[in-house]
C-alpha cells in the first residue's frame, strides 16, 4: 500500500506498520502524532539542555539550507541568462573626470606593471588622473613611483603616505583629497588593467543612481601550482555566477574594493570613507544600499590579479576578509533592516551576503551539535525530524550547490577540463573553515575589547622587480 | 565471526571506497599532468567600431531607403540613414537619419522658467533628488542637478535640465525640451520631437525618438542605446546608435 499521509509516510520511512502498535514506539500508529508531540514535551522536561540543542540545530539546518537554495537559485539564473552589462553600450561619451588610485605596500615588484598599463588606458588623458598611493612602504615601491611621476610629468602623481593609520582604508581615505572629478576607481598594485576597462567601469556613472561599480577579477598566475589553480576555481564561481546572477536579478552586487569604483559625491552622502574597518570595500557596499545607491557588477570589465601562492598567505586573506565581513555585519545590519531606500529583495539578499561568513562557523557548530548530542544521548528526538530536512532538501540544495556553482562557472568560462579539479576544492573549503570560524571570535573579542585592528598585507610573487 | 560476512563487509566497504575515490582521479591526474592551466583569456564584446578595418576608411556612408544593414556601420565624418532602414550599431560624429533639419528647441528664454522644487523628493548626492513613485515636470520648467525617479517620468514641453535623469519604470521628454546630461531608464524611453539631449541615453527596452530630436554635438559625441529602437526621420545623433536588438527608421506620418 502507498502512505498517503505525512504520518503515513513516517510511519512507512521508521518501519512501523500501521493499524497496529508499532514496534519502535509501542504506540499505535493512529497515536503517532500526539504520542511524538507528548515525547518531545517529556523529553524536553527530562533533558532541557538536549531540547534547546536540537532547537539550535535545527536553525543551523534550515540556515544552511537556505544558503544552498541562494546558491542554486544564482546557478539556475546564470544557467538561462546572459551575463551583459547594458552600461557597455557606452562606448562614446563626453567622458568624466577619473582619479585612478593604485594602493601601494610595498609593492616593488608589481608597481611598475600597473603603472604602464594604467598609462595605456584608452581613456582621454586630460581628464584622468592617476594617483599612485604610496602607504609607508620599506622597499623600493616609492623611488619606481618618483620615476614614473618624473617620466609622466603631469599623468602620474605620487601619494606618499609616512604616517597615520595603518591599511589600505586609511590611506586610501587620506588620498582621496587629491581626487580630482566625482568619479574614483581604485586597483590594487598588482593589477594590470586592460585599456579598455577604465571606460567599461566609468560608464555605469553616467547614471546618476550609480554609487559604485566593480569589475571582474581573473588570477594571472593560475598554473603557479595547486593552490592558485583552485582559486582560480572559486574566483570563477565567485564573479562569472554568483556576482552576476546578484546583477541580473536585482540583487546586492559588492564592490570589490580593487578593479572598480566609487562616486564620491555618493561616497559622502553616505558617510564618507571608512578608514576604521578591515574591508573597507564591503562597508561601502552596505552603506551606499542602505542610502539607495546602486553597485553595479560589470562581467565584461576584466582585470588580472595575482592570487595567493602560499596556504598561509591564503589563510591570512581569508581571515581578513571574514574579520572585516563580519565588522560591516555587526555595524550595519540594523540599518540595513530599516532603510526606506532597500528594496525587500535587496533586504534579504543583502542580509544573506552580510552573513556569509557567518556559514563555516555555523557548519562547525553544527558538527559539535551532533557530537555533543549523541554524547547526551538524546538522538532519538533527532530521528525522525532532522535527518529528513538534511537529507532530503539540504543534501541536494546545500552541500552541492557551491561546487554545482563552480561547475558552472567554469562551463561558462569555456574552460570546462579546470572541472577536473573540483572535488579536491574541499580543501579550500577545509582550511577557510577554521580561518573564518576563528576570524568570527576574534571579531566579537575586539568589539568588546576595542582593539585597534590590524592590517595584513598579502604577499606578492612575482619574479622581478619591474621598472 | 562468520567469515562469508566479513568477506561481503570488506568488498561492500571497498567498493564504497573506490566509488568515492573515484572522482579524485581525474583531479589527480589534471594537478600532476595540467591540460588547463593557463589564465582565462577573454574577446572582447564591445570593441569601438572605428577598429573594423572597411568602415574606418569611408568618410562617408549613405544607406538608401529599406536597406537592412550589417550590424557594424562606421564613418570617419557622417552616416545617413533613409527611412525604412533597419539598423544595429552606428558610429560617427553625425548620423542622419532621413532629411535632418536643425531642431527647433525652446522658444521661451530660459529666465522665464519655473524652477523645479518637488515637496516629496529626498536629497540626492551632491545636488540631486530623489522621488519615490511618479513624477511630472510641468512645462517650461528649469531644473539643475540630477533627478531619479523610482516610477515613470514625465518631463514637459520647453524644459531645461542641468543634469542627468533617471526612471525605472518609464520616462517621457516632452517636446522641445533641452537635457544638459545624460537619461535613463531601466524600461523604455520616448522623446518628444525637437528636444535636445547632450550626454548618454540609455533605456533598458525600448527607445522611440520623434522627428528633429538632436542628442550629442560634434564637439561632444555620445550613445544612444536601446534593446529596440524607433527613430523617425529628421533626427541626429552625434557618437554611437546602439539598437541592441533591432533598429529601424520610421517614415514621416502626415
Amino acid at each position: 500500500m502507498t502512505p498517503t499521509s505525512s504520518l503515513e509516510k513516517i510511519a512507512d520511512a521508521t518501519g512501523i506498520k500501521l493499524g497496529q502498535a508499532s514496534s519502535f514506539t509501542n504506540v499505535p500508529t493512529d497515536d503517532l502524532y500526539p504520542y511524538w508531540v507528548a515525547r518531545i514535551a517529556s523529553d524536553h522536561a527530562a533533558q532541557p539542555l538536549s531540547f534547546y540543542l536540537i532547537l539550535l540545530l535545527s536553525c543551523v539546518v534550515v540556515l544552511m539550507l537556505l544558503y544552498g537554495i541562494r546558491q542554486a537559485l544564482f546557478s539556475l539564473n546564470r544557467l538561462y541568462s546572459t551575463g551583459d552589462c547594458v552600461y557597455n553600450s557606452i562606448t562614446c561619451a563626453d567622458w568624466p573626470k577619473l582619479t585612478v588610485f593604485i594602493a601601494a605596500h610595498n609593492e616593488e615588484r608589481v608597481i611598475a606593471d600597473c603603472m604602464t598599463a594604467l598609462l595605456a588606458a584608452d581613456y582621454p588623458a586630460e581628464h584622468l588622473k592617476i594617483v599612485a598611493v604610496n602607504d609607508r612602504s620599506s622597499d623600493g615601491t616609492a623611488k619606481i613611483i618618483d620615476d614614473y611621476v618624473a617620466r609622466h610629468a603631469g599623468r602620474i602623481h605620487a601619494f606618499h603616505r609616512s604616517s597615520g593609520k595603518a591599511g589600505k582604508a586609511a590611506a586610501l581615505k587620506d588620498a582621496m583629497q587629491t581626487a580630482q572629478g566625482d568619479i574614483v576607481i581604485v586597483f590594487d598594485a598588482d593589477y594590470t588593467p586592460d585599456p579598455d576597462l577604465l571606460k567599461q567601469l566609468v560608464a555605469p556613472f553616467f547614471d546618476p543612481e550609480v554609487g559604485a561599480v566593480m569589475g571582474h577579477v581573473v588570477p594571472k598566475n593560475v598554473s603557479a601550482n595547486l593552490l592558485t589553480r583552485m582559486l582560480d576555481l572559486e574566483r570563477s564561481a565567485g564573479y562569472q555566477v554568483d556576482q552576476q546572477a546578484r546583477m541580473n536579478m536585482g540583487l546586492v552586487p559588492q564592490y570589490g574594493g580593487t578593479v572598480g569604483g566609487v562616486r564620491l559625491s555618493a561616497v559622502e552622502a553616505v558617510g564618507g570613507w571608512a578608514d576604521d574597518v578591515l574591508a573597507e570595500d564591503t562597508d561601502i557596499t552596505f552603506r551606499l544600499l542602505i542610502g539607495g545607491w546602486k553597485t553595479i557588477y560589470n562581467n565584461q570589465a576584466h582585470c588580472y590579479e595575482e592570487v595567493p601562492e602560499e596556504w598561509s598567505v591564503r589563510i591570512r586573506q581569508v581571515h581578513r576578509w571574514a574579520k572585516g565581513h563580519n565588522q560591516v555585519l555587526l555595524s550595519h545590519w540594523v540599518a540595513l533592516l530599516t532603510s526606506r531606500f532597500v528594496s525587500l529583495r535587496e533586504r534579504i539578499d543583502g542580509l544573506m551576503l552580510m552573513q556569509v561568513f557567518l556559514i563555516q562557523p555555523m557548519l562547525l557548530l553544527g558538527w559539535g551539535l551532533v557530537v555533543t548530542m549523541y554524547y547526551l544521548n538524546s538522538l532519538t528526538l533527532m530521528t525522525l525530524f532532522l535527518p529528513l530536512g538534511v537529507l532530503l532538501f539540504y543534501g541536494a540544495l546545500g552541500s552541492f550547490s557551491a561546487f554545482f556553482q563552480t561547475a558552472l562557472a567554469v562551463l561558462l568560462d569555456g574552460h570546462r577540463k579546470r572541472i577536473r579539479l573540483l572535488p579536491i576544492q574541499v580543501l579550500c573549503f577545509c582550511s577557510s573553515l577554521f580561518s573564518i570560524s576563528s576570524a568570527l571570535v576574534e571579531v566579537v573579542f575586539e568589539r568588546f575589547k576595542q582593539r585597534e585592528l590590524v592590517w595584513n598585507k598579502t604577499a606578492r610573487y612575482r619574479k622581478q622587480v619591474s621598472s | 565471526m562468520n567469515i562469508a560476512l566479513f568477506i561481503i563487509t570488506a568488498a561492500f566497504l571497498l567498493f564504497s571506497m573506490v566509488l568515492l575515490l573515484l572522482p579524485f582521479y581525474p583531479t589527480w591526474r589534471e594537478w600532476k599532468y595540467p591540460s588547463d592551466d593557463t589564465a582565462l583569456e577573454f574577446r572582447q564584446t564591445a570593441q569601438p567600431l572605428t577598429k573594423t578595418g572597411l568602415s574606418q576608411k569611408m568618410a562617408h556612408i549613405c544607406l538608401s531607403e529599406r536597406t537592412t544593414t550589417v550590424e557594424d556601420v562606421a564613418a570617419s565624418d557622417s552616416i545617413e540613414i533613409a527611412k525604412g532602414c533597419h539598423f544595429q550599431r552606428l558610429d560617427a560624429p553625425s548620423i542622419y537619419f532621413g532629411a535632418t533639419t536643425l531642431p527647433a528647441v525652446c522658444t521661451e528664454p530660459y529666465a522665464a522658467l519655473t524652477v523645479l522644487n518637488p515637496g516629496n523628493a529626498t536629497r540626492w548626492g551632491k545636488n540631486g533628488l530623489r522621488i519615490v513613485g511618479d513624477f511630472q515636470i510641468p512645462n517650461g520648467t528649469f531644473f539643475e542637478g540630477s533627478l531619479i525617479v523610482t516610477g515613470t517620468l514625465s518631463v514637459g514641453d520647453d524644459c531645461l535640465i542641468q543634469g542627468d535623469l533617471k526612471a525605472r519604470q518609464g520616462l517621457q521628454v516632452g517636446s522641445r525640451t533641452v537635457i544638459a546630461g545624460a537619461v535613463f531608464c531601466d524600461e523604455s524611453i520616448h522623446i518628444k520631437t525637437d528636444s535636445k539631449i547632450n550626454g548618454p541615453v540609455l533605456a533598458a527596452t525600448q527607445l522611440r525618438i520623434e522627428p528633429q530630436v538632436s542628442i550629442g554635438t560634434t564637439e561632444k559625441p555620445t550613445t544612444v542605446s536601446a534593446n529596440h529602437m524607433l527613430v523617425e526621420q529628421g533626427c541626429v545623433i552625434h557618437g554611437t546608435v546602439w539598437a541592441r536588438d533591432a533598429g529601424m527608421v520610421k517614415e514621416l506620418t502626415t
